[in-house]
């Protein structure tokens, strides 16, 4: 699979914290993200249909009307490598502002004052 | 009395998601609401309601939504009820999305992430292209297998129109499928650069033009089905007995093979002692089909069987190809039977082209022109009153000279 999207990284993390069933996925996205991410119904269906696929997550149990899901090793790889490949990122981006501050590189022009 | 149902032909195809979606938001301010049926045989039912706000979504599915389905078209319970959870009712299946509806506007979208929602459309793009090479196989390879590559002798016995009728509406049909695998793709690209589908779509302004499609289409099924039937009728009604048909065959016939003047002349298969006479822009054509057992003049028996398929073509390349496609259908029918097949040597017939060739009977391909007789001959009795080989291939060539 290629990059995993926010919304699949999102999942992924959801499910570091034990089996979980799609309601519960949606939870704690919103609480990990503080709200900023909010995953719609058909969105997070996609993704556990394709973790599924890919071997990500299988289902473990159905509670009622609820499929519960866990993560498999793959799942837990891949959420890994993108932890670290977002990590690197950011390591990225803060050197390469602190390089371009000590080469007197450009910086953004000041805010104006408001009137 | 107010009506509590309605029928409509959609405005739209079942793959233009904006266009459907709008259309239902109008009819749900109209106070039509789409009912428990939804949509089946390209029409949607609605139930009366009150007029209101309603939104409405179709996601691509992601399993197969065919009525013979595991699924039976329906969405996984699943996901109808994490859609539920957020206030979208399931309220149908329309080709291969299904349609989700919320009262009012919308708290939460159904999909919030395009290039995930892009993934569910790939799905749809690869059931449509799978579809598409089914069809395909279907409607060009298959008939083109069928018939034995046999082109022009089908071409020739359904006339110029059915057959530009029936090439239309295979090709028609295959290309339906390319086309909506195109726009399956164009939704999915969309998706993947990250921009999110249109859901506000002025539906009337393609309505006319999408109506006008759909009713050509419909039309031209139909015609191609009742021209096909008609011609297959005429062509039953006008296969005759030979006591019936009055007018004369330009080939030698069986009587004429036997000496002309013959006695005691009795069919040996009444079923098998027709003519068929019929004319189209490619060709006139005779088919004669003779069997039957008689006394020569000079009182020596004679019997066997006489099939002559006579074509006078519109041009002579359809009667060069008519020839081929004679000999290959012979060739792959009987070739694999070696006992059945072999090539017989034809002394020179003055003709453009003559073949002849041991198909579990005699059979003789001869063209002038756009002249094409194919003529099947066998004879019973006693060995030694048989017609050669050269005698009979020469007396019935001489009506294409």
């Amino acid at each position: 699979m290629e990059n995993l999207t926010e919304s699949m990284f999102y999942v992924l993390m959801a499910f570091q914290e034990g089996p979980q069933c799609g309601t519960d996925v949606v939870g704690l996205v919103e609480r990990h993200t503080r709200g900023r991410v909010k995953l719609g119904p058909a969105t997070l269906y996609t993704i556990l249909n394709k973790f599924q696929e890919e071997g990500y997550l299988r289902e473990t149990e159905v509670e009622g009307r609820k499929r519960i899901y866990a993560l498999e090793d793959r799942g837990r790889t891949a959420y890994l490598m993108e932890l670290e490949r977002l990590e690197a990122c950011l390591r990225d981006a803060s050197r390469a502002e602190k390089e371009g501050m000590g080469h007197g590189a450009q910086t953004p022009d000041p805010v104006p004052a408001l009137s | 009395m107010a009506r509590k149902h309605l029928i409509r032909f959609p405005p739209c195809p079942d793959y233009d998601v904006a266009g459907t979606e709008s259309w239902l938001e109008d009819m749900a301010r109209e106070g039509w609401l789409l009912g428990e049926e939804g949509f089946f045989a390209g029409l949607a039912f609605f139930d009366r309601s009150e007029p209101r706000e309603m939104t409405y979504r179709l996601t691509a599915s992601l399993e197969p939504t065919g009525l013979l389905s595991d699924s039976g078209g329906l969405p996984d319970r699943e996901e109808r009820e994490l859609n539920a959870q957020f206030g979208w009712e399931y309220a149908g299946t329309r080709g291969e999305f299904h349609v989700y509806r919320t009262p009012g506007q919308v708290s939460r979208e159904l999909h919030t992430d395009p290039a995930v929602q892009a993934l569910a459309v790939k799905k749809v793009q690869a059931r449509q292209r799978d579809s598409m090479v089914t069809t395909a196989i279907w409607c060009i390879l298959y008939p083109l297998v069928r018939v034995r590559g046999a082109v022009v002798h089908v071409a020739i016995g359904l006339g110029l129109l059915l057959t530009l009728l029936w090439v239309t509406l295979l090709v028609g049909e295959v290309a339906r499928g390319i086309w909506r695998t195109v726009y399956y793709g164009r939704m999915k690209a969309r998706l993947e650069r990250g921009e999110e589908l249109e859901h506000r779509k002025d539906w009337r302004q393609a309505q006319r033009g999408y109506r006008l499609r759909q009713g050509a289409w419909w039309a031209l099924i139909a015609l191609v089905i009742g021209l096909s039937i008609h011609t297959y009728r005429r062509s039953e009604a006008a296969r005759i007995p030979i006591s019936q048909d009055g007018g004369p065959v330009p080939f030698a016939t069986l009587t004429d093979l036997a000496g002309g003047e013959v006695t005691d002349y009795e069919p040996i298969f009444e079923e098998a002692h027709t003519v068929y006479r019929w004319s189209n822009a490619l060709t006139d054509t005779i088919e004669w089909h003779q069997s039957a057992s008689m006394k020569r003049p000079d009182g020596s028996p004679f019997s066997g069987g006489l099939y002559v398929e006579y074509h006078e073509l519109a041009t002579e390349w359809l009667a060069e190809e008519l020839l081929e496609e004679y000999y290959r259908m012979d060739e792959n029918s009987y070739h694999s039977n070696l006992r059945a097949w072999r090539d017989l040597d034809l002394p020179d017939l003055g003709v453009e082209e003559a073949r002849a060739y041991m198909a579990i009977f005699p059979t003789l391909l001869a063209r002038q022109g756009n002249r094409v007789m194919k003529v099947t001959f066998y004879q019973t009795g006693p060995e030694e009153t048989w017609l050669t080989l050269e005698e009979w291939t020469g007396r019935m060539v001489e009506c294409i000279k």
